[in-house]
């Protein structure tokens, strides 16, 4: 390595890498993790939604019983067209 | 110092990366699966209706109550009148029938929940499918032996393309009466159910 | 010493030695110079020690200490980030099931002739305007969704206006009335319920018979026989009671030079298709005049050039540029006010030159002509005196085959005029003899309306009910109405919706659209019409009928929503059916009728029903016309001509935004009226289009802007009413200008006509919205682009005649293998459609540009209404329009319409672009949309030569006026069969595939193959002159196939080699002179 050229001084690796983690403490947290997310998904969280009701459509269609609905959409031909 | 970075790079953020987009991939995958595919949902209905008992020990056809199935676009679901034509008489003091009879007199409609959903951007038109033959067993299961109904088939696209595309491996029933002949493939193109 | 610069800094230091201050030794020991010009302080001016000190030091006292974590909230950033999450984690995991995919609730009953998700149809009759023409009403579920006219209708024959194609969103407008109103003092509105309201409403009533005070009923046109005869019983149980009726556009001037000339009071039906002549004298019977719906399929029956028929031909001889005016074979521009003179000079011409008719030898008709000189009338006029020529030949050469039209808007004298020039043609052969209008009720007169008023003001009238009419903004403001209602005791309205008249009254009584109503409707004397609810009424409104019958009760407990309906069905039985003997035969014959939503009358009966409206003797008096004077001749100032909008109808159809949104087929502008003028006068006046002008008529006064309109006369100013309601639902609020400010209600001449109307500049400027530009004409850039681009391709039909193959003549480069050679490196192989292959003819001879099938295909597929802000910037989202292309000058245009769609090119430029695959094209030709595929990046429609893809920048229905459309009646008024769009996807036309899918059930169930003309697009559907087709172009069978290949068919911009499935018919112009046609070559 050549001397002059310019290198920082500041990146050395000893401020990044984090400390090793404990082997055990990492299995630990990870297997923890992976119950909880089972028991997550087992557990009825529906027993905790509350009920309100979907608000009532304020309008209501209702069909007229005495109209005649028509057969076809085609003309009558029986009709005597003028 | 070079070889350091690459190293750091190499051996310790490509497999932290790596794993993170794996996990969260896998994770959103098998968490959304349900949503998606939707095969096991089987929801609690309004009155306990026993399709093992009407339509596979009293063997009444589906297409009895689902009456518009081979005429529209719908398999409709049976409006209390139906359930009428037997229950005014049969099972009168069964508490479920009490509970469906009260519906009928006060006029209210039974709010079933859904099970079977494709989404509202795709028109599923059950009529051409069944004219064709295509058993309701097919996509829908053995209802029959169901007493609460679930789902099980995947009503993903890709479902519904398997079959289009190939329909003689996976098509296993044929409505009695119906040719297997008739049927087809079934259209691939996009405008046939996305309008 | 090579130096390649000079260096003169020494140079520079030397002359300035003295400005530089030498470092003096200053008093206080410091060893800086101290500059005295630059100084931050005093102390440090001053040199004060303290600061010294604190220059020498890099940290100031108290800065390097550590923070006093006690004063640090308890909550770490970190914990507050967990926390958060976490809470966040439980809050979603308590949401609703992902899995939950809502309800699926079916009918309680379900009626036995539903089958869920198949419409159902129903016949009734369409109440938008007096024309009561017949509609077939689409349901999905029980809600309407769909208007269409009824086939079996005798003169809408399956087709309806674009009016009743709207209504749907009248029904479901979130602004009506919903409840019984009262206004206390007439301002602050209270609801009600209806009990109350009858009681308070009866107990007026009762007093105001009680003590001799009128009771006034203002009605629009009642044609209702049904609804006459409920008129007598009010006026039975309240004898003080007296109907009134008015219109906005009425044929007033039309009906009495008729009853002047002939004796009786209607004027008869035309057959146009009998005519091979039609001469429009301000006439827009294409437009907004007479029936349009029968008229328009009439006329463009003799326009038919596959089928054979001999063209008829149009001249148009106009003031205003009208949709009639730019379908004309041969246009005059004629000041208004000069068209009578031109019908005596035509008369001089053809009775006193040419001697064509018996009238030739009365003496009396023959001085009263003299005066006048067709030539020389002319060469005045600056009118071609080509065409004159040919005119006056045709005219001659089809006597008894052609017809006159005059406008309502003209005067009665020109009106006689025109009945003595049909006479003298002979045309009286086209006046139809067995079939007529009937008048179930006359409208009110003048004096009537006068008499009204006075006693309004007088106080001899105190109750005033408007049965679903608005007086206050349709009558002429100098009758005085609006001021003299006030002065009524009560005021009842009973309206659809808040307006005018109903603003100023106490109380406002909810009522029935027409789609929840029982009627019947008598226009002709051959059939009667039946109208049918079918549903029940959307909110705490009654039909104004059943409302009547229980003030007429006198019991408000009485009220029964089924009253009317029993009421209509034993007038029928009593009156109409009753030639029905029994019960059963009356009910058969009933729900036959409301089954059909027609029922014929057989001449006997029509007879029988006529009583006064005898149909017109042949026998014309003559001296009608020699005691005809006319005043039409204006001395100075504009003409003003009032015409009836398209879209808006009188203006009651003002809250309806797909209407709102309907271009006005010649000028395309959207949401305002203007007042158009010609381009010199324009000049004239030093005003441009969107410059307000005002205009003075002899009753009021209003500034309006001006659009400069090509092809309009000098000196004529046009405007529409139905505008500038002050009183209507938030979307018709700021649209436009009231013009009825300027009638009069004792006019010269007409009502919608003026002379020396007195218009000049003034301040202002007010922004019109066209949605397409006016480019200017005369540029070479753009001068005939449509015929260069050959996206306008024409003939005329005498060059039809001699050599059918002239269109393709032209292009025989552009043959098949032709086709594929030249396209270099072409990307797509061809792709052979076999089996089903959509395609779609539009046969631009019949297409008159109404713009009717836009508002169709806007009910059918969920268009949303995007407002004038958003139509400004090109943004509205019809999927269909009507491009109205100008060639010549702008003083005398001729306008090409043309309608544009997807053409679902089998090459698309547009499925080659899209980067996610939402846009593909099926085996049968469909260029189809995945709405859930698309990511919006707009390639597509940058890549569209034809531009016909809409984007949806906002979701409209959020953004537009604070997002009324996601109103709950509005969701319902929505096709269940079309996907509605939100924001950021892209859509365009899909031939209406839902209707393919239903043709595809249909044939499945059937067990048959897809028949192509089975399945009727909307556009097809409500084209009122069967101007497009659609169907299987590999069905040699088919309509469709044959006009494919007919003669006249081509593709537009058939030279980028796209492959559209849309044909065009080439616009054939009936005119003499082919050589003109050519030079466009």
């Amino acid at each position: 390595m050549n001397k002059n050229l310019p290198v920082s001084n500041n990146n050395t690796g000893s401020g990044i890498l984090p400390e090793k983690l404990n082997r055990k403490k990492f299995f630990v947290f990870t297997g923890l993790a992976a119950l909880g997310i089972a028991a997550a998904s087992v557990i009825p969280f529906n027993l905790f939604r509350s009920n309100t009701p979907k608000p009532a459509a304020s309008l209501k269609i209702k069909e007229n019983p005495n109209a005649v609905k028509r057969k076809s959409k085609e003309a009558n031909s029986e009709l005597n067209n003028g | 110092m070079k070889n350091f970075l690459i190293d750091y790079n190499l051996k310790v953020r490509l497999p932290i990366l790596l794993f993170v987009v794996l996990a969260v991939f896998a994770i959103t995958y098998y968490v959304s699966y349900a949503e998606r595919v939707g095969v096991g949902y089987q929801p609690v209905q309004p009155i306990a209706y026993s399709h093992k008992l009407h339509a596979g020990d009293l063997k009444i056809d589906c297409r009895y109550c689902h009456s518009d199935v081979e005429k529209s676009r719908h398999a409709n679901i049976p409006s209390p009148k139906v359930c009428m034509n037997c229950h005014s008489i049969a099972r009168k003091d069964r508490p479920e029938i009490i509970k469906l009879t009260d519906y009928y007199t006060r006029g209210i409609p039974i709010e079933w929940k859904r099970i079977h959903r494709v989404p509202d951007f795709a028109y599923f038109n059950h009529s051409v499918h069944v004219n064709k033959g295509i058993d309701c067993s097919n996509c829908h299961g053995d209802i029959a032996a169901m007493e609460v109904v679930e789902q099980v088939k995947d009503f993903s696209m890709r479902a519904c393309l398997d079959c289009h595309r190939n329909p003689d491996q996976t098509i296993k029933n044929i409505t009695p009466g119906k040719d297997k002949k008739l049927i087809n493939n079934g259209p691939t193109n996009c405008s046939a159910c996305h309008r | 010493m090579d130096k390649k610069y000079i260096d003169i800094s020494e140079n520079i230091i030397e002359e300035n030695k003295e400005l530089i201050p030498a470092p003096s030794a200053s008093s206080d020991g410091s060893d800086e110079p101290k500059d005295i010009n630059y100084w931050r302080s005093f102390r440090e001016l001053y040199n004060d020690p303290s600061f010294r000190k604190e220059k020498s030091m890099e940290f100031h006292p108290g800065e390097l200490d550590k923070p006093d974590l006690n004063t640090f909230s308890k909550f770490s950033r970190r914990k507050f980030l967990a926390l958060l999450s976490a809470s966040a984690a439980v809050a979603a995991s308590g949401c609703s099931n992902y899995r939950d995919k809502g309800e699926l609730i079916p009918y309680n009953k379900k009626p036995e002739s539903v089958t869920v998700g198949n419409p159902t149809y129903y016949a009734s009759t369409c109440t938008g305007c007096s024309s009561a023409c017949g509609i077939l009403i689409k349901t999905l579920d029980g809600r309407p969704v769909k208007v269409d006219g009824n086939p079996d209708h005798p003169v809408s024959k399956g087709k309806i206006c674009a009016i009743g194609q709207a209504s749907v969103m009248s029904l479901y407008d979130p602004e009506r009335l919903k409840n019984p109103v009262e206004r206390v003092n007439r301002v602050s509105p209270n609801n009600m319920d209806w009990k109350t309201a009858d009681e308070k409403i009866i107990a007026e009533l009762k007093s105001a018979a009680a003590s001799g005070k009128e009771i006034s009923v203002i009605t629009h046109t009642v044609n209702s026989p049904s609804l006459k005869k409920l008129f007598d019983e009010f006026a039975k149980a309240y004898p003080t009671a007296k109907v009134y009726s008015y219109e906005l556009f009425e044929d007033t001037p039309r009906n009495s030079a008729w009853e002047k000339c002939y004796g009786s009071k209607n004027y008869p039906l035309i057959s146009w298709d009998k005519a091979n002549i039609i001469l429009s004298l301000e006439s827009d019977f294409l437009g907004n005049e007479g029936n349009k719906v029968e008229t328009s399929r009439l006329y463009t029956s003799g326009r038919d050039a596959i089928n054979g028929k001999e063209f008829n031909r149009l001249y148009s001889v106009e003031g205003n540029a009208s949709v009639t005016g730019m379908n004309s074979d041969y246009r005059l521009i004629l000041k208004t006010d000069a068209i009578e003179e031109f019908v005596m000079c035509l008369l001089n011409e053809l009775a006193g030159k040419e001697k064509i008719s018996s009238y030739s030898s009365d003496a009396g008709i023959m001085s009263k002509l003299q005066s006048f000189n067709l030539k020389s009338f002319a060469e005045k006029y600056n009118l071609s005196e080509e065409v004159i020529n040919h005119l006056v030949s045709d005219l001659k050469k089809n006597q008894g085959a052609s017809y006159v039209s005059a406008g309502s808007m003209l005067p009665e004298s020109t009106h006689i005029a025109v009945n003595m020039l049909n006479e003298v043609l002979g045309n009286s052969a086209l006046y139809k003899k067995e079939v007529s209008n009937v008048k179930v009720m006359p409208l009110s007169t003048r004096e009537e309306l006068e008499n009204l008023v006075s006693d309004l003001n007088s106080g001899k009238t105190t109750v005033v009910i408007h049965y679903d009419s608005n007086p206050v903004y349709h009558l002429p403001p100098d009758l005085g109405y609006a001021d003299a209602v006030k002065k009524a005791k009560t005021i009842v309205s009973l309206s659809e919706s808040d307006n005018e008249s109903s603003n100023a009254g106490n109380y406002v009584l909810p009522v029935n659209s027409m789609f929840e109503s029982w009627g019947d409707y008598q226009t002709r004397n051959n059939f009667f019409s039946l109208q049918q609810p079918v549903i029940a009424p959307i909110y705490n409104n009654r039909q104004k009928e059943d409302i009547l019958m229980t003030w007429i009760s006198g019991n408000p407990d009485s009220y029964n929503s089924d009253s009317y309906h029993k009421f209509v069905m034993d007038n029928w039985k009593a009156n109409i059916l009753s030639s029905a003997g029994t019960d059963s035969d009356f009910n058969r014959a009933w729900y036959a009728g409301l089954n059909d939503g027609v029922v014929m009358v057989s001449k006997k009966e029509a007879a029988a029903q006529e009583g006064e409206n005898v149909p017109a003797p042949e026998v014309f008096n003559p001296a009608s016309f020699v005691s005809n004077t006319s005043s039409m001749r204006s001395k100075d100032g504009f003409s003003l001509l009032l015409i009836k909008s398209g879209a808006l109808g009188d203006g009651r159809h003002a809250n309806n935004g797909w209407l709102q949104e309907l271009p006005k087929p010649v000028s395309r502008i959207v949401w305002d009226n203007y007042a158009a003028i010609s381009v010199q006068s324009a000049k004239a006046l030093g005003v441009d289009s969107n410059d307000n002008i005002s205009i003075t008529t002899q009753s009021g006064k209003m500034d309006i802007p001006v659009f400069v309109q090509p092809g309009m006369a000098d000196g004529v100013l046009a405007i529409e009413l139905g505008y500038g309601r002050t009183v209507c639902g938030t979307v018709g609020l700021d649209a436009g200008f009231n013009a009825n400010v300027l009638m009069t209600k004792n006019p010269a001449l007409s009502r919608w006509f003026y002379n020396d109307v007195k218009a000049e500049k003034s301040s202002g400027k007010y922004e019109l919205v066209s949605v397409q530009d006016q480019y200017p004409m005369d540029e070479p850039l753009y001068k005939d682009i449509q015929y260069r681009r050959e996206i306008i391709q024409e003939g005329t039909y005498l060059q039809f005649k001699e050599n059918p193959d002239f269109l393709h003549d032209r292009h025989t480069k552009y043959s098949e293998e032709e086709t594929f050679k030249l396209k270099v490196g072409s990307i797509n192989e061809q792709y052979k459609h076999t089996g089903t292959k959509w395609g779609m003819v539009i046969d631009l001879n019949k297409c008159i540009g109404c713009n009717e099938c836009v508002a169709a295909c806007s009910v059918e597929n969920n268009i949303p209404v995007v407002g004038k802000e958003q139509a400004k910037k090109h943004r509205s989202m019809q999927w269909i329009r009507i491009d109205r292309y100008y060639s010549g000058t702008p003083e005398t245009p001729k306008a090409s319409f043309q309608p544009m769609l997807c053409q679902h090119c089998d090459f698309a430029p547009c499925e080659n672009v899209c980067p996610v695959a939402a846009t593909t094209h099926s085996a049968d030709g469909i260029n189809g949309m995945a709405y859930n595929r698309c990511v919006g990046t707009r390639y597509c429609s940058n890549n569209c030569p034809y531009k016909v893809r809409r984007f949806n920048y906002f979701n409209f229905r959020d953004h537009f006026k604070d997002g009324i459309q996601l109103e709950e009646s509005f969701t319902l008024m929505q096709n269940p069969e079309v996907t509605v769009r939100s924001r950021g996807v892209m859509e365009k036309c899909t031939f209406c595939l839902q209707r393919i899918m239903d043709e595809r059930q249909m044939a499945i169930q059937e067990n048959r193959q897809v028949k192509g003309s089975n399945v009727k697009t909307a556009c097809q559907e409500a084209c009122n002159t069967n101007a497009i087709s659609f169907g299987d172009q590999n069905d040699k069978e088919s309509d469709i196939f044959k006009l494919n290949n007919s003669k006249l068919a081509y593709h537009v911009l058939e030279e980028i080699k796209v492959k559209p499935n849309v044909t065009y018919l080439a616009k054939l112009r009936n005119v003499y002179e082919i050589e003109k046609e050519e030079a466009h070559h």
